[in-house]
């Protein structure tokens, strides 16, 4: 009965309605929109950069996030990386050993940060090992050649400072474990790579894991393990998870670190939460206006129908009924609008996931935008989970329904007589 | 007439006021956020480049012209004594500094880092850069370098001798590069006194000064190799020439500036001890100035660039480093299509109230139009109602968003949670971010709703217009 009271009296201003509608589907559209695209860069970023750095979780000895010393080296490497790669739910485990080091080539040289790597496994992760990222040459190669040097992979901005390129050689510097002496070892650049991220392509360079660890003297030690998961969104779940275990399995005798890459990507965390707050912060903004925009139409009707309702009143409708119709015309307009949202919203969501946004056409003719430390290429797309969906469609409902409270209860105030008069 | 229509205009928006407050109140706060919102963006883009600027990089630079690509030792700057005049002369350029840079590998008992030197001229840097400001331990550095004995001419027996070890040494490294198992084994005893030997000469050339050169290093960089104020960091680098060298230094202060790579692989000395360590003499790599203006940089660069000599580059802070000009810019276009979200949205609302108007005065308009008023005068007056709307809000959605602004740039949003410095591409925002406030992010706004509010009314008074005189009567 109410409902058919209210649709009634939505319809009978057809226009009025419309406009609100539009409003509501408005703003619901362009935030879905906008949301969308922001979880798909932020997931992208996330994934670049857990790829490229430290994984979902990195497993570490105690103290090496700390420090980034050779003293704290993984032991019994070989064996966790099998354990891990049994895990459920463990997508790959990539062994890294990294150090610092200083490489020269003629009179030229560039201190920076060396990693050791699994030539397939890296490949196989798509990190730094991308194509994409490739300049020129070719990635590393596992198997060593004899006494050759072996693969060196260099950033374009090393390689610039070199002056070097593909097949030319280069000196690499380091401190290793056993003794305090310097240790050196020529090294052949296979490939060039840019990523756009300047501490990368000017700070660091990567060789075949065995070769890091012969230069370095440290056995099969590793710094790190980085655990790319099936569900990235379980990293502190999982890493909290494996550290109690690890802690009951062994007590205090070794002691490692298991971190999310919110701990040890904190620079890009930081970023994207104060990227999501400031989208917070404009969809409030418009949210705002659009409330006020719904409470003022619902004020007029109800002003308008002073007489009506005076009438209602007079004839024993209970002022709750009077708050349930306004409250249920506001529904009914909420309901509209969020379809009509919806609609439009995934449209555009549907249009993003097919066609997508060109960044180099976005940011006028860059080819990377750099954000914490991973820069962002190719073709930005969208991404809207159900439950985010959900919940923006909701939230506007709650608005529309909220801003409709006040006019609600200024219609059960009425004096039926005063308002039979009103014309 | 005009002055007819704007007062009717007025009586009409007063006859319901609180419509008309309501449908003010909604533009006038849309104006408000948005000028905030702006303000908050222009605030961290002058943060960030106040930090950038005033780290590290100075607003305009002057490099030899191929050493900002290569970054190679020997591209030191031409005529650094002349460009120093150059720009000192200019009365847009507040302070010029000489720098020298060099790569490092710095180590410290085992642990070892590659970090940068960065040589200064203590007593004009700190016109420049605000680092100093930021060291959390100990002190600057001294106005003085370290005193370093000159070196001597090699004699004639040990120029012999250099050019010997030289060409072992130049086979030595052959043979390790080609792989040569057998060499290496071989002449390790032999290898370890041709290395003492060529110490011995390298130390008659370039003596080691009379105690470690004192240093400034980053937290993170004293954290990660264990060191603390008065100890010691052994660094190891290539020198001009090609020798490499290792030294002693002594660090003297730590410094958290909270950008994540300047305290993580800066070590700072005096101009004079770093030029002494890449074997540069005299020579500099940089000098960086900083201007009255940095806003014009790009201009006094360009114009600069002209008077110091074709192989002298001079670059403004924002050839240097162009990504913070492309966020800049994506983020003015951000801003604009929030803006123009954000009044869309509120002119829907203008629409919405402006045809209930007309809807309710149908009578009245059917009654001007029967009296002789023109369709046209008819628009006329309902957007004359626009403009009086839209300028009243305007005027109190300014005042709101200036006083928001005040607000937010007097004491400013705290950025952290836990104390920690934020960082945007790894530059450190400081504890809070401060709104600025500047008269296009003010006025911008302003002219977006104006416009926008105009466009909404459009429709309302062309519905008005085209009522028919006899029908509008007829209306209750």
């Amino acid at each position: 009965m109410i409902w058919r009271l209210a649709w009634r009296s939505v319809l009978r201003q057809r226009r009025r309605t419309l406009i609100t509608v539009i409003a509501i589907s408005l703003g619901l559209a362009l935030i879905l929109f906008s949301v969308g695209m922001q979880i798909d860069t932020h997931q992208t970023m996330i994934d670049l950069g857990v790829r490229m750095g430290s994984g979902h979780v990195a497993i570490q000895a105690e103290g090496y996030q700390q420090h980034r010393s050779l003293d704290y080296l993984l032991s019994g490497s070989r064996r966790l990386l099998a354990q891990l790669r049994q895990l459920s739910g463990v997508r790959r485990a990539i062994p890294r050993l990294e150090a610092a080091g200083l490489v020269r080539a003629g009179e030229s040289s560039a201190a920076i940060a060396v990693v050791g790597v699994d030539p397939s496994e890296e490949q196989a992760v798509a990190g730094l090992a991308r194509k994409s990222y490739r300049r020129r040459g070719r990635y590393l190669s596992a198997d060593v050649r004899g006494n050759r040097p072996a693969d060196i992979y260099i950033g374009s901005g090393l390689a610039q400072t070199l002056q070097v390129g593909v097949g030319d050689r280069v000196v690499l510097t380091v401190s290793p474990l056993d003794d305090r002496a310097n240790s050196s070892a020529a090294f052949v650049v296979c490939g060039i790579f840019r990523t756009g991220v300047t501490e990368l392509d000017s700070f660091l360079v990567q060789l075949p894991l065995s070769a890091a660890q012969q230069l370095l003297s440290v056995g099969d030690g590793l710094t790190q393990i980085a655990v790319l998961l099936e569900d990235g969104d379980s990293a502190r779940a999982t890493a909290a998870r494996w550290q109690a275990r690890f802690a009951a399995q062994h007590g205090t005798a070794m002691r490692r670190e298991i971190l999310p890459w919110q701990v040890t990507h904190a620079e890009l965390y930081d970023g994207l939460k104060l990227d999501k707050n400031f989208n917070y912060l404009i969809a409030g903004i418009i949210f705002l206006i659009i409330a006020i925009g719904i409470f003022n139409t619902i004020q007029m009707s109800v002003v308008e129908r002073t007489r009506q309702f005076g009438v209602m009143m007079a004839l024993g409708t209970a002022p709750r009924r009077m708050f349930a119709l306004v409250v249920a015309e506001a529904t009914l307009i909420a309901i509209v609008g969020a379809i009509v949202g919806l609609a439009i919203g995934l449209a555009l969501h549907g249009l993003m996931v097919r066609y997508g946004i060109d960044i180099e056409t976005m940011s006028g003719g860059v080819d990377s935008y750099e954000f914490g430390g991973v820069a962002l290429t190719g073709t930005l797309h969208s991404r809207l989970p159900v439950p985010i969906v959900a919940l923006w469609a909701a939230i506007i409902v709650a608005i529309t329904l909220l801003s409709g409270i006040y006019p609600a209860l200024r219609a059960t105030r009425l004096r039926p007589v005063s308002a039979m008069r009103h014309s | 007439m005009a002055q007819g229509l704007t007062k009717l205009a007025w009586r009409n928006l007063g006859r319901n006021r609180r419509r008309t407050l309501i449908t003010a109140s909604a533009l006038a706060i849309g104006t408000a956020l948005t000028i905030a919102v702006i303000g908050l963006i222009d605030g961290m883009h002058a943060q960030l480049i106040h930090t950038l600027t005033r780290l590290d990089l100075g607003h305009l630079q002057a490099h030899q012209r191929d050493y900002r690509r290569t970054r190679q030792l020997e591209r030191t700057l031409p005529h650094p004594v002349e460009v120093r005049r150059a720009l000192e002369r200019d009365p847009r350029v507040v302070a010029v500094s000489p720098r020298v840079h060099g790569a490092a590998l710095a180590s410290s008992g085992r642990r070892s880092l590659g970090v940068s030197l960065f040589g200064v001229e203590p007593r004009s840097e700190i016109k420049i850069t605000e680092f100093h400001q930021t060291i959390r331990k100990g002190r600057y550095l001294d106005d003085d370098p370290t005193p370093w004995p000159r070196g001597r001419a090699l004699t004639a027996a040990e120029a012999v001798d250099d050019e010997r070890l030289t060409q072992q040494a130049e086979d030595a490294a052959i043979a390790e590069i080609e792989g040569d198992s057998q060499s290496k084994t071989a002449a390790t005893p032999a290898r370890q006194t041709r290395r003492q030997q060529t110490q011995r000469l390298a130390r008659a050339i370039a003596p080691p000064p009379k105690r470690p050169p004192r240093v400034l290093i980053g937290k993170t960089l004293a954290r990660y190799l264990a060191v603390g104020i008065g100890e010691q960091l052994f660094v190891s680098t290539q020198a001009v020439d090609g020798t490499m060298t290792e030294l002693a230094v002594e660090v003297i202060g730590i410094f958290e500036s909270g950008t994540t790579a300047f305290d993580r692989t800066r070590v700072i000395l005096h101009v004079g001890d770093l030029r002494r360590m890449l074997h540069l003499d005299g020579r500099i790599h940089e000098l960086a100035a900083v201007l009255v203006d940095l806003d014009r940089a790009d201009d006094v660069a360009l114009s600069l660039a002209g008077t110091v000599g074709p192989d002298v580059a001079i670059a403004s802070w924002g050839m240097i480093q162009p990504t913070i000009r492309h966020v800049q810019q994506q983020n003015a276009a951000g801003s604009l299509i929030i803006m123009l979200v954000i009044f869309a949205v509120a002119a829907l609302g203008v629409v919405n109230t402006m045809l209930m108007a007309v809807f309710e005065r149908k009578r009245e308009i059917g009654v001007l139009k029967a009296l002789g008023m023109t369709a046209g005068r008819i628009v006329r007056m309902f957007v004359a109602e626009a403009t009086l709307l839209a300028f009243f809000s305007a005027l109190a959605g300014a005042l709101l968003g200036l006083l928001l602004d005040l607000y937010l740039h007097q004491h400013g949003i705290n950025l952290s949670a836990n104390g920690k410095t934020t960082t945007v591409m790894g530059i450190g925002m400081g504890l809070t971010l401060r709104a600025k406030v500047t008269a296009f992010g003010v006025l911008m706004p302003i002219f977006v709703l104006c416009a926008v509010t105009l466009l909404a009314s459009l429709y309302p008074a062309w519905r008005a217009a085209r009522l028919k005189p006899a029908q509008g009567m007829r209306e209750v």
